[in-house]
């Protein structure tokens, strides 16, 4: 059920986008319905999650998808998860609500935001009931790509495509980090699934390094996510998304994320040596950091991004300390941060949209019918702010005692002293919107007539508008005043995060405790702060001064970028310039080091020098040849050195035991020698290099590199084989070779049986090959092949008739006795190749044509189609593909024939390979004065 | 596998290799047909030593060569035949169209490197304060 909910967002998410302009901004109506259906059924099942405040049951959901991979999607919805969803779909569907009053009139791209709004739902679903740590990961990139879309909706501003680009390199790169954080978590841990992961850690060795490394990864990817120091610039930076978008992202969603994660995992990696120091001071530098930054913003909706970053600070630290108390605080401070922080965002939009502004110094008073958005504006701040009986108070006394009262070892008192300064700030920025809202902080200064000063000219905004900032105001109020509202949810979601914890009621007054003292010296202070705060603003711009000097994080994470596209472009120049040379020269050079490295160890010193003597001489030939080749000057010269070295190889095969290699390698020399022979007579004689001469000793460096390595990996290669203890696979392919294929020639047997899918592909290669052939070279043919002026010479047409005969039946021999004797359909085809090269030796193309009925392209397709029908005969007759059978007939005259359905198959190979040989004369077998370049052509038409 | 083996294969890579880093299509041909046979030489002598023709009925089983490496030597040598011949065609095709064999610089794959990228934030050659509103005078209300 609840991945159909999911599946719900994605699709509703889709057509809302689809219908874009459309819908326009009814699409948020449209959009409403994923919260609903997400409340629809998280609401019944509260009762059985929560049991009584003492951790119910977790809902799961499997769903299979590669079993034999243990790929899954696994669903599990404890308290906490309910809590986050509960966030998600509660002010989800708050959001859809307001934005119908903010987008008031319709305006392009509306619909786009309600689509890609409700994707983020989903993909925030998701994340928070993936009981997998890798799913978890998808969602959390699905976060990143989707608010992305969202930040820069309006694509046609700068500003909001640099914003959006911001966010998503900080979180997707913090995500990737994360990313190998996760794995290698799962790998040392031995599970990835989050609610194993505390049973199966509890019972291991948890000093390892590894882990270690793990655990800061994954936590580089949370406190991307959730804004933390160093990486918060981008959250303020995104509120450059129209004010339902920054409710929904940034006051209940996704900057949770990184929180939630932690939340999670604290519980269970906190005794791990770096966990709670990074988490304490990365939380403590956040929180006061981002107070400081939001006392100093006269833009009520800056004010509260930065006022986010320092909250999120605050998660960190009470979560991340992994001790139940404090993890109960926090979550009674994350429902709590949600409701007020939404309503505020409400407000600051209800404000931009009447009054065209959100310049605290431009507000003196918004006018008569706003008295219910100052009331919500008021309860919202004060929840914030920690003063009671709100249930922002709650959360932060409950916060505040657990870490005065010596839960935590060690500097508890820094801790707690962190947390008192950084509320000090939240209670002086919170006093700051407020006084601001209320026209308290107005700058005669930057009024000018394109800026006027609001004074109690806003035309008071619609019930409608209102009303979700204020519902959310009232919760906080609500749950505050009677905390047993949330107080069965709050303490089953600690117990879900701590399941051996014992969690004390939620109650508004818990006593005259250090809390209380601490939480009065926040607000004397605080207050103190408000008072003074032309002196205090003074102050931060004396300290701003000197510290301004030093980059902001604005500004190093875009010195970065642009670092990183200088050195792009430099690479790409000296790498990517235009020469196929030098792309090689490091391609080789490259893969030659990586092949080497890992074999060197492998490398068997008791090698032998040498095998066999008879090895030296066809060695002897093919180095010799293959030097020749690299160096000589003429084209002619060359090739046929390259030919040389085949036949080296063909008397290497012979010795090895090898006839089928050898004739093959004797019949494809012949011909290749000479195809060079027919495509170099056009081109010059000689190579002349034009190759800049400081290339020549890299080139000759980078060749070298390669001899070597792959001389080192020969020698580690060979040993390869010899290690494996399994029994070779070949021993019993010589086992089956006639039982099973029928027939005693292993090596063909292997090539039209045990591998004949690799030969039915390896047809197909030549086929297209020929193809490729033929439309390359003729491409530019003229219309008339002319035949004149073949000079035919009697003696080597009377001869050439002979041997082609001969020749002609040899390769037949192959093709058919090939299955039990050296031969095959690829050399009987080969060799009536070469018959075919001496009949155009003799007569040339014509002469070639003559040779059969049919045009060279059905000799190649009809070979495909043989073999094809071949294999997928068997099928018809209820066999495997492929599968051959034997059989006896008596023939007259001819006695006992033998024949296997594998013949036909080899026919089409056969067919195939003298298709090809066809396809190659048809090619390049025009007489040389038939011959123009492409120009000549040109001229002569011209002519 | 011996030694030699093993450096005439190096020796079979390293030229074809050094041919391949040639400007004409010609050499580079030749380099590919000795890179095949390097590539070929390595399977068979990977495959182990050698023994005798592996044909059933013709002797003991033990004493034969590995028929696999073959199989697999015998599919790589038809196919780099094909792929010589496809090779050979294009090269017909260039001297066609330019009259030599000779592989020129990509000129787009220069200007690749010459184009402006981006190199900060767009929003700084936008000049003008910070907006502190979402709405232009006279929307929305």
């Amino acid at each position: 059920m609840l991945a159909l909910i999911l599946l719900l967002h994605f699709a509703l998410g889709a057509a809302i986008v689809a219908a874009g302009d459309r819908v326009n901004r009814r699409g948020f109506a449209v959009a409403a319905l994923a919260p609903v259906a997400t409340l629809a059924w998280l609401l019944p099942r509260l009762g059985d999650l929560i049991a009584g405040g003492s951790g119910g049951t977790a809902y799961t959901q499997r769903i299979e998808w590669v079993a034999g991979l243990d790929l899954t999607l696994d669903l599990r919805v404890d308290a906490f998860a309910a809590v986050m969803l509960l966030l998600v779909s509660g002010i989800g569907l708050a959001v859809c609500v307001y934005a119908l009053g903010y987008f008031s009139s319709p305006k392009a791209g509306v619909a786009r935001l309600a689509g890609l709004l409700t994707m983020f739902a989903g993909a925030m679903t998701g994340l928070v009931t993936s009981d997998h740590l890798l799913a978890l990961f998808v969602f959390w990139e699905l976060t990143s790509v989707t608010s992305y879309a969202l930040i820069g909706n309006d694509d046609r501003s700068p500003k909001a495509r640099d914003a959006a680009l911001q966010a998503i390199l900080i979180t997707g790169a913090g995500g990737l980090v994360m990313l190998s954080g996760l794995v290698m978590l799962g790998q040392t841990v031995g599970t990835y699934r989050l609610s194993e992961l505390a049973t199966v850690f509890a019972g291991q060795e948890q000093s390892g390094a590894l882990i270690t490394v793990a655990v800061l990864l994954v936590l580089v990817g949370a406190f991307t996510k959730s804004a933390q120091w160093p990486f918060s610039g981008w959250l303020p930076g995104a509120m450059v998304a129209p004010t339902p978008i920054s409710t929904y992202l940034h006051a209940a969603t996704m900057v949770k994320a990184g929180v939630y994660l932690v939340a999670r995992l604290a519980p269970i990696l906190y005794p791990l040596g770096v966990w709670r120091p990074v988490l304490l001071v990365v939380g403590a530098v956040t929180m006061i950091f981002g107070g400081w930054r939001a006392l100093r913003q006269v833009d009520l909706k800056v004010l509260l991004a930065h006022g986010t970053v320092s909250q999120l600070g605050f998660l960190m630290m009470v979560f991340g300390a992994g001790t139940y108390d404090l993890a109960q605080a926090a979550v009674i401070l994350i429902l709590g941060h949600g409701a007020f922080k939404a309503a505020l965002f409400m407000v600051v939009g209800v404000i931009d949209h009447q009054a065209h502004t959100r310049d605290i110094r431009r507000i003196a008073a918004l006018g008569p019918g706003w008295r219910t958005v100052q009331v919500t504006a008021v309860l919202a701040a004060a929840s914030m702010a920690g003063l009671p009986p709100l249930v922002g108070f709650i959360g932060k006394e409950k916060a505040l005692l657990a870490a005065a009262d010596g839960y935590l070892t060690g500097g508890a008192w820094a801790v707690t002293g962190a947390m008192v300064v950084g509320s000090v700030l939240t209670f002086a920025y919170s006093g700051r919107f407020v006084l601001g809202v209320l026209g308290r902080m107005t700058d005669r200064n930057v009024i000018d007539d394109d800026h006027p000063l609001v004074d109690g000219d806003a035309p008071a905004p619609t019930a409608m508008f209102v009303a979700p900032g204020a519902v959310l105001a009232g919760l906080s109020l609500l749950a505050g005043v009677a905390p047993a509202v949330i107080d069965p949810l709050v303490r089953a979601a600690t117990t879900a995060l701590h399941p051996d914890a014992s969690p004390k009621a939620v109650v508004l007054w818990a006593g005259f405790n250090i809390a209380l003292w601490l939480s009065l010296g926040v607000i004397a202070v605080g207050s103190a702060l408000m008072v003074w705060r032309s002196r205090v603003t003074a102050l931060q711009n004396r300290v701003h001064t000197p510290i301004s000097v030093l980059p902001t994080a604005e500004q190093s994470f875009w010195a970065l970028v642009k670092g990183a596209l200088r050195n792009a472009k430099r690479t790409t120049r000296i790498v990517q310039n235009g020469s196929l040379q030098v792309y090689l020269m490091v391609i080789l050079g490259v893969a030659s080091l990586t092949f080497v490295i890992p074999v060197i160890g492998a490398v068997d010193s008791s090698t032998p020098v040498l095998d066999s003597w008879l090895h030296l001489p066809v060695m002897g030939i093919v180095v010799l040849a293959a030097l020749g080749a690299a160096m000589v000057k003429r084209r002619i010269a060359s090739a046929l050195m390259l030919g040389a070295v085949g036949y080296g190889m063909a008397g290497f095969f012979v010795i090895q035991g090898a006839p089928d290699l050898a004739l093959t390698q004797f019949a494809i020399e012949t011909l290749a020698t000479v195809l060079f022979v027919l495509v170099l007579r056009v081109l010059p004689r000689e190579f002349e290099d034009r190759l800049p001469g400081v290339f020549a000793p890299i080139r000759l460096a980078v060749a070298a590199l390669v001899g070597i390595g792959v001389f080192v990996f020969a020698l580690g290669a060979s040993q390869a084989r010899d290690d494996v203890a399994a029994p070779s696979i070949s021993a019993e392919m010589l086992e089956r070779s006639v039982p099973d294929g029928k027939g005693s020639n292993v090596v063909n047997v292997i090539l039209v049986d045990f591998r004949g899918f690799d030969t039915l592909g390896e047809i197909t290669v030549l086929l297209v090959a020929g193809l490729g052939v033929v439309a390359l070279a003729r491409v530019a043919r003229r219309t008339t092949v002319a035949p004149a002026g073949v000079s035919r010479s009697p003696v080597v047409d009377a001869s050439v008739r002979v041997l082609f005969a001969s020749i002609g039946v040899l390769s037949l021999y192959f093709l058919f006795a090939g299955h039990n004797q050296p031969g095959g359909g690829f050399v009987g085809g080969l060799t009536a190749g070469a018959a075919i090269s001496l009949v155009f030796v003799a007569g040339g193309l014509p002469s070639v044509r003559s040779l059969l009925p049919v045009p060279a392209w059905v000799v190649l397709g009809g070979g495909l189609v043989v073999a094809v029908v071949t294999a997928i005969a068997p099928i018809v007759l209820g066999g495997a593909v492929l599968e051959h059978a034997l059989f006896e007939a008596g023939l007259p005259l001819l006695g006992t024939v033998k024949a296997t359905s594998a013949l036909p198959f080899d026919i089409g190979v056969y067919l195939v390979v003298v298709g090809l040989v066809l396809m190659a004369y048809e090619a390049f077998g025009q007489e040389p004065e038939e011959f123009t370049t492409e120009e000549q052509h040109l001229e002569g038409a011209r002519s | 596998m011996s030694i030699v083996l093993a450096a005439v294969t190096g020796l079979l890579f390293a030229t074809g290799a050094w041919l391949l880093m040639q400007r004409r299509l010609t050499r580079i041909i030749i380099g590919i047909g000795l890179l095949g046979h390097g590539a070929n030489l390595l399977l068979i002598t990977a495959g182990g030593s050698g023994g005798r023709p592996p044909i059933i009925g013709t002797g003991d089983v033990a004493t034969m060569a590995d028929p696999l490496p073959q199989a697999l030597a015998l599919t790589a040598i038809v196919i780099t035949f094909g792929v010589t011949a496809f090779l050979l065609a294009l090269g017909y095709r260039s001297w066609q169209i330019t009259g030599d064999d000779m592989v020129e610089d990509d000129i787009e794959d220069r200007f690749v490197t010459r184009r402006r990228a981006v190199d900060g934030p767009e929003a700084e050659l936008v000049d003008g304060e910070p907006d502190t509103t979402e709405f232009e005078v006279g929307e929305g209300s």
